[in-house]
């Protein structure tokens, strides 16, 4: 007997919870929009929401094959610091598949400011790779988590340039913070 | 495109197009070579390759001469999917013919090699790894010498700076196979970031007089008193300057100087693609590079003959997008036995690292005299003619016959589509 009412008392709770708590949660949830929501709970991992297009063009940087045909093609690779840029492709296989290395990819893109986009990297590409296109993307990104503040942060002077990254908040923390 | 005042159209720069391309136009024919981008071609090692030569201890045994004649027609008979089975006994013939066209070429070029050797030992080269092998032919910086082995005493050059170029694999390698080897340390290059310098750019500062002084002088102090009688360099000997940077390596360390083959990034790779090109200018080949696109219809209405060189996954003739399919004219594909269509990754390829993968093995088919066939066995179009890697039945790298087939089905669709005459 007592085993049925707590049996029953659970079912209640639960349909209580689907019929009525779920809804009323979801009606509010709409006032925020999907993106905020995705950037709240993600871009502490330093992810970004993608478009359809943005997602079509990551399958051509994820074509890949570290050749280094693009590394002899490029005269600038030669006056960059290349312990932070070691080589063209490098940014291809470093980065260009893994959207939480972003902020370190700004690093080394840095050294590519004064590219006056050539574009022999991109001739000399078996694969068709999009270079000078993932470069940017991959800093648009990087500046993205920047502002979101999830990104590379200098450390002030002193500390010998070194670079450190925001501590990372647990996934389960920054969603509690909305919800209060 | 410009392209159809020509009477052979070639498609794809890598060592089958350039051979193709050349023969043709030996042949009076005017010819246009469409090329993407550098290819495979340009990250070979450096070896030309025909078949498996013997390797490591057996270099020095006598037994070897013996063993290695006939090696072309054991592999053509081992596997009847061979291109070296499919152009038939009379196409087989003209190995050598097609060999000494294209390293003749080579030479005029720039890059030297050694002589073609299929029936013979062939020559001695080592690979990163310190790996002592056979080959056909090779780029001649890349020939070690053969002395009697008693008196043969060799040096490993190690940059003790060098992030990447760390030749201590050679050294342990090449221990296993002669008695004297010894590491011969010099801190170079001395700058900042040399740790960083790719094969490439390492090789246009030794290219300049002027850049090869600090090294030379490290080396002259690092090989004093070793008594040294070769002197093996990892493969950075010049991008377009081979020859006079080895003969001067070798003038002052006193040694006969090897370049070991290329390794990932290869340099001989970038040299080969280079001297290639500069061979096909000078046979008035029309060169169309960056043509991305080339599978479009124009290629199609193309009234001339067509050879078809335009590689696999690298160069891009084959691509596996749900299905493997030859990108340009959409040719069947197999892998020298059975079709691949749709299959999924894992039925192609085995879960041993040096298996038979069949993906390796996939492209087109071709008959007799080199023409791509149709899902029923007949030529797929007239004037087409198929060259290197694209055509299937055979493992490039596993055969140790990559540019073997390169050579010989390009010279031989460049002969074919010379002749060629629309009917």
């Amino acid at each position: 007997m007592k085993q049925l009412i707590r049996r029953f008392r659970a079912l209640a709770l639960l349909g209580i919870q689907a019929l009525i708590l779920q809804p009323i949660k979801r009606l509010r949830n709409l006032k925020v929009s999907g993106e905020a929501r995705f950037l709240e709970a993600y871009t502490p991992d330093r992810l970004l929401p993608l478009t359809v297009e943005e997602r079509r063009r990551r399958d051509r940087f994820n074509a890949c094959i570290n050749c280094g045909l693009c590394d002899v093609s490029c005269d600038l690779l030669a006056s960059v610091r290349r312990s932070r840029l070691p080589s063209l492709s490098s940014v291809a296989v470093g980065y260009g598949r893994s959207m939480t290395e972003y902020p370190f990819a700004r690093l080394s893109l840095e050294e590519l400011s004064s590219c006056d986009d050539c574009l022999r990297c991109e001739a000399a590409c078996p694969r068709g790779v999009p270079l000078k296109e993932m470069i940017d993307d991959l800093l648009a990104h990087a500046t993205r988590l920047d502002k979101a503040g999830f990104g590379m942060k200098r450390l002030s002077a002193g500390s010998g340039g070194a670079l450190e990254l925001p501590e990372k908040r647990p996934l389960a923390a920054a969603g509690m913070e909305k919800s209060e | 495109m410009m392209t159809t005042s020509s009477d052979v159209l070639v498609v794809g720069g890598g060592m089958a197009g350039a051979v193709a391309a050349l023969a043709a136009a030996t042949r009076g024919r005017s010819v246009t070579l469409l090329r993407k981008a550098p290819g495979a071609t340009a990250l070979a090692s450096g070896a030309i390759d025909l078949a498996p030569m013997g390797e490591q201890r057996h270099v020095t045994s006598v037994a070897v001469a013996s063993a290695t004649a006939g090696w072309l027609e054991a592999v053509a008979s081992r596997s009847p999917s061979h291109p070296y089975c499919a152009v038939g006994p009379r196409g087989l013939a003209l190995i050598g013919d097609a060999a000494d066209m294209i390293l003749g070429r080579l030479a005029d070029a720039g890059l030297p090699h050694a002589p073609f050797d299929a029936k013979g030992r062939g020559h001695l080269v080592v690979d990163l790894t310190g790996k002592v092998r056979r080959v056909a032919s090779a780029q001649a910086s890349q020939k070690l010498e053969e002395t009697e082995p008693g008196k043969r005493r060799i040096g490993v050059v190690r940059f003790r700076r060098h992030l990447s170029l760390d030749t201590g694999l050679t050294l342990a390698g090449l221990r296993a196979v002669f008695a004297n080897v010894v590491p011969v340390e010099v801190d170079w290059p001395d700058e900042a970031d040399g740790a960083f310098l790719l094969p490439v750019e390492i090789g246009r500062r030794l290219d300049d007089p002027r850049g090869r002084s600090a090294l030379f002088k490290l080396l002259r102090t690092a090989v004093a008193g070793k008594r040294l009688t070769h002197l093996v360099l990892p493969p950075i000997a010049g991008l377009e300057h081979v020859s006079e940077v080895m003969r001067a390596v070798s003038d002052v360390t006193g040694t006969k100087a090897v370049e070991t083959l290329g390794g990932e990034a290869s340099l001989p790779g970038h040299r080969l693609d280079r001297a290639l090109s500069r061979a096909l200018e000078a046979a008035g080949v029309r060169l169309e590079t960056n043509a991305h696109g080339a599978s479009d219809g124009k290629l199609k209405r193309f009234p001339g003959a067509i050879v078809l060189a335009s590689g696999r996954f690298i160069g891009g003739g084959l691509e596996r997008r749900d299905r493997l399919r030859e990108t340009i004219f959409d040719l069947p594909v197999d892998d020298g036995a059975r079709p691949i269509k749709d299959e999924p990754l894992d039925v192609l390829t085995s879960r041993r690292g040096l298996g038979a993968h069949r993906v390796f093995r996939a492209g087109i088919r071709i008959d007799e005299n080199l023409r791509p066939l149709d899902v029923g066995g007949k030529p797929f179009r007239e004037g087409l003619f198929a060259a290197g890697s694209v055509i299937g039945g055979h493992d490039p790298q596993a055969d140790f016959s990559g540019m073997g087939v390169a050579i010989l089905t390009g010279y031989l669709a460049g002969l074919r589509a010379a002749e060629w005459k629309r009917s």
